[in-house]
């Protein structure tokens, strides 16, 4: 993980009250696929720990229902995701190493877009996809971690999110029951909680600390 | 054989709780376990089996003592 520390201020400022295991965060480069509610929280939040490297990946362009939940403004309407997300990234930190790519992720591109990260996050809204990438990594001998997302809709309570392992080297967050769907709906609250799971798994998985442990 | 079965969230299997030891009979696959606990719906494209922690092709023959995960994605993000 050690790249050399890509955060500018990382040991003063802006990072003074991060806590003392994050310290190697700076070397760190994180995948994240999809830049909807989930992925674009996350992003935010890790840029906020000063993680240096951040991979970002989305098809889509922001939407005005988008507004609801994911980390864009009114002015950002029409605009990539991508390039959304990484004018707001930089804005937090000038110094951050992004890495982007403006379309869907299929099966074969996941030996380059996870090559040299060190967690990668599955933030996408489709169960096929989620479900490819899961099987994907299950099966790789070396690849990063991987912390996706199961279950975040409606206004189901906030105790039922959690953090759970699923195979080494693979976490899960969500309620694994509540799917995002016309009829439940989906709200800022929750989806950020989902992403903040997801987001401190992360975290802990770069400080070497079990990202399941309850 | 006997075969700890687990599961999480919504998928619902009749009289049998996720860490229960489930009876099966010699050369059982994850695609028969779903089978016979009637998870056949349209989402069964999506599950993903995790035997012992690794992946298994659901057509792989499982062993006594084995550990069988059974995890369905749910949309949204």
């Amino acid at each position: 993980m050690a790249r050399g520390n890509r955060t500018r201020g990382a040991n003063s400022g802006w990072l003074a009250r991060n806590p003392p295991e994050l310290g190697g965060v700076g070397g760190a480069r994180v995948g994240i696929v999809g830049l909807g509610g989930l992925g674009s929280n996350v992003a935010m939040m890790l840029a906020r720990a000063g993680v240096g490297a951040l991979r970002i990946a989305d098809f889509d362009r922001v939407e005005l229902e988008n507004l609801n939940r994911q980390h864009f403004f009114t002015a950002h309407i029409g605009l990539l995701k991508t390039d959304a997300l990484a004018a707001q990234l930089r804005e937090l930190n000038p110094d951050i190493e992004l890495d982007l790519w403006p379309r869907r992720i299929e099966e074969p591109d996941l030996v380059a877009f996870s090559a040299g990260c060190d967690v990668v996050v599955e933030a996408v809204d489709d169960a096929a996809t989620k479900s490819m990438l899961v099987d994907w990594f299950l099966g790789q001998r070396a690849a990063p971690w991987l912390v996706t997302a199961s279950g975040l809709g409606g206004i189901e309570p906030s105790n039922a999110i959690r953090t759970v392992a699923l195979a080494d080297r693979i976490v899960a967050c969500g309620d694994f029951s509540t799917p995002s769907e016309p009829d439940t709906g989906v709200c800022a609250p929750r989806v950020m909680l989902a992403a903040s799971h997801q987001a401190l798994a992360v975290l802990r998985i770069l400080s070497n600390v079990d990202p399941a442990l309850n | 054989m006997r075969i700890t079965v687990e599961y999480i969230g919504f998928l619902k299997i009749e009289g049998v709780k996720s860490g229960t030891v489930v009876e099966f009979p010699e050369g059982t696959r994850a695609a028969d376990i779903l089978d016979r606990f009637k998870l056949t719906g349209s989402y069964r494209k999506f599950i993903i089996p995790i035997v012992n922690g690794e992946r298994s092709p659901q057509d792989r023959a499982l062993k006594d003592c084995d550990r069988v995960f059974i995890y369905l994605p749910v949309g949204g993000g």
